[in-house]
């Protein structure tokens, strides 16, 4: 299981490579808007690539909620259990 | 003349011969509902019923904006029955402003002049604000009315027809004045359907699985009257649930052993694209996932066969087909069993889309274009109240499609088109369109953009790219392009994949003050390996 402190880098380098961006280009603030060919059909495939990449199943409803990328980690963060303490 | 071959003929037809037989699934995620064709005929009187009560009647308009229900399918033939026209219009998207999407439509409802739209609530408040004085209906306020018992004299037959009275009205998408209402008849489209049908050797037998919305020509064409008309059952689901989960189509498939799917060319590749690796559909069912219209590309579908292998498929299993909404819908149609042949054309491969159905008349003129003959079984006899662009497409009996091709061995082959619109995901949009709405977007010069399509091979269908002349500072850029997806976006539903802004006097014009949207395109692809300044 994927923690935490994780997802945010990795949803970063999947929707990098979805668009085939430079992960550099994307941040918190990023919206679909900014990213040439992010529409619809582009959102569903990067919802299964990122599912198959953090091996966690995202609510689409939650999904769907995310108007920026910041708040798509957000949103997937919410649905991983706590880190266990060491 | 009498003429008893309308659709809600046919639909009568077919209640008294095999009342249980399945006409209608409405799948909507765990929700199904399940009619035959007796419930068919029993729906579209008692929604019959509703419109007649309001002085609703033969040739009067009948607008339906709905979403994915049985509604839909019921009003459409109930206006059939009664001898009106129904159009169905797209509604806006949650996702759009509807004041924004109606906005253009004020134009097409006034020329038309519809006796009702009915639509549901969400929607109704901005469709009033151009609708003029035509009565909205919601629709989930008259299910009192469709509840009612049916009098077995109410309505009992549907009203006799003309074989050239006009059967319904598709729009093309578009904003003011580009917005064209297809004019065919009654005898045309029962024709059509008829060489259709037998090319795809459809029967009784045969279930349609689709997910095509009814505002679409394939959608309302292939997935609901040509099935209706032969007594085939229909199992829809909802095009949204498609987007998000495409394999719902699979499931569908193989839950009610469907036998022939319609999607335009992007559907198999967004299928491909978003494939389960965990599960299993079975198809053997499937005589043929037919793709039309768009483009049909040899490698996309190489990649389904592919993809869909380890679930059974067969390359056989595929089929193409040609058409457009001039033309009812199929121009030719490849023979389910055999894959459709590939063919190489100036270095590029092409998929056949068939042969000519039987009647079909096509040509290819000495420019390339595509043009088909109305005197067979098509009749399409112009653009609703709309000369002009009727005398642009139509010279003598030759319809001009603006689509390129070739003629091989009998089979048809598009190549391109000199029309300028973009096919994205299978819908058509007029550059004009765009261009005008992105021009009216608040930091792009006036009459300074451009759009044009780019092939994307990895979503199979084209992008849509807007180039427009800003004065806007480097760090004001990104909400400019924000804007103008939006506004495109709100207006039509369609998602801009790039939007860039250029230095004033970047955009290529004749001197004549034409834009060359040929000549910009090949600009912008030269620049694009580096930044556009």
């Amino acid at each position: 299981m994927i923690r935490r402190d994780e997802v945010e880098t990795l949803v970063i380098a999947v929707v990098a490579d979805t668009f085939s961006v430079a992960p550099a280009d994307i941040g918190q603030a990023t919206t679909a808007a900014d990213v040439d060919g992010w529409d619809s059909l582009s959102h569903t495939v990067l919802m299964v690539r990122l599912q198959k990449r953090l091996g966690i199943s995202i609510s689409e409803r939650i999904a769907a909620r995310a108007q920026t990328v910041g708040e798509l980690v957000e949103s997937i963060r919410g649905q991983i259990p706590p880190d266990t303490a060491p | 003349m009498r003429f008893d071959q309308t659709i809600v003929h046919y639909l009568q037809r077919h209640a008294r011969d095999t009342p249980s037989a399945p006409w209608l699934v409405i799948a909507s995620g765990a929700r199904v509902q399940q009619f035959s064709y007796a419930d068919a005929v029993d729906e579209t009187r008692r929604m019959a019923r509703m419109l007649a009560a309001r002085s609703i009647g033969r040739g009067d308009h009948v607008f339906i904006a709905l979403t994915h229900r049985h509604e839909q399918y019921i009003l459409f033939l109930a206006a059939l029955w009664i001898g009106a026209i129904p159009t169905i219009l797209a509604p806006p998207t949650p996702k759009q402003d509807p004041l924004l999407y109606w906005r253009d439509s004020g134009e097409m409802i006034a020329s038309v002049g519809p006796a009702i739209i009915v639509s549901f609530a969400d929607n109704l408040s901005a469709l009033g604000t151009v609708a003029g004085a035509t009565p909205l209906v919601d629709i989930d306020t008259v299910a009192a009315e469709l509840d009612h018992p049916l009098d077995p004299a109410d309505l009992a037959e549907p009203v006799e027809a003309r074989p050239d009275d006009l059967p319904f009205l598709q729009f093309s998408s578009g904003t003011t004045g580009l917005r064209k209402g297809v004019v065919l008849d009654h005898a045309a489209v029962d024709a059509a359907l008829s060489v259709h049908s037998q090319a795809l050797g459809l029967s009784s037998r045969d279930v349609i699985a689709t997910w095509l919305p009814l505002y679409h020509d394939m959608g309302l064409v292939a997935c609901f009257l040509m099935p209706t008309r032969i007594g085939a059952a229909i199992v829809a689901i909802d095009a949204f649930e498609w987007v998000t989960r495409p394999w719902r189509l699979l499931e569908t498939i193989e839950h009610f052993r469907c036998t022939i799917a319609w999607l335009p060319n992007f559907a198999l590749q967004h299928i491909v694209n978003t494939l389960p690796e965990d599960r299993r559909f079975e198809l053997s069912s499937m005589r043929a996932f037919v793709s039309s219209s768009e483009v049909c590309r040899p490698e996309t579908f190489e990649r389904f066969a592919t993809a869909l292998a380890p679930h059974g498929l067969r390359p056989d299993q595929l089929a193409t087909s040609y058409g457009m909404a001039e033309t009812v819908m199929a121009v030719t149609q490849s023979p389910p069993g055999r894959a459709p042949r590939v063919v190489e054309r100036d270095g590029v491969r092409r998929l056949s889309c068939g042969p000519l159905l039987d009647g079909v008349g096509a040509r290819v003129s000495a420019s390339g274009e595509i043009e088909i003959d109305t005197r067979g079984n098509t009749a399409f006899s112009g653009y609703f109240h709309n000369p002009a662009a009727s005398d642009e497409t139509l010279s003598g009996h030759w319809y001009r499609t603006g689509d390129l091709g070739f003629i091989d061995d009998g089979e048809l082959f598009v190549t391109g088109r000199i029309k300028d619109v973009l096919v994205v995901h299978g819908r058509n949009y007029y550059a004009h369109d765009i261009e005008a709405i992105v021009g009216a977007v608040p930091g792009i010069k006036p009459g300074r953009a451009v759009v044009f399509a780019v092939e994307n091979p990895e979503v199979g269908s084209e992008d849509a790219i807007c180039v427009a002349e800003s004065t806007a500072a480097h760090d004001e850029r990104g909400a400019l392009q924000r804007a103008v997806k939006q506004a495109v976006f709100d207006r039509l539903g369609l998602t801009l994949r790039t939007v860039a802004p250029v230095e004033p006097g970047w955009i290529v014009k004749t001197t004549s003050g034409k834009m060359s949207r040929a000549e910009n395109r090949t600009r912008w692809l030269a620049r694009s390996a580096g930044p556009i300044r």
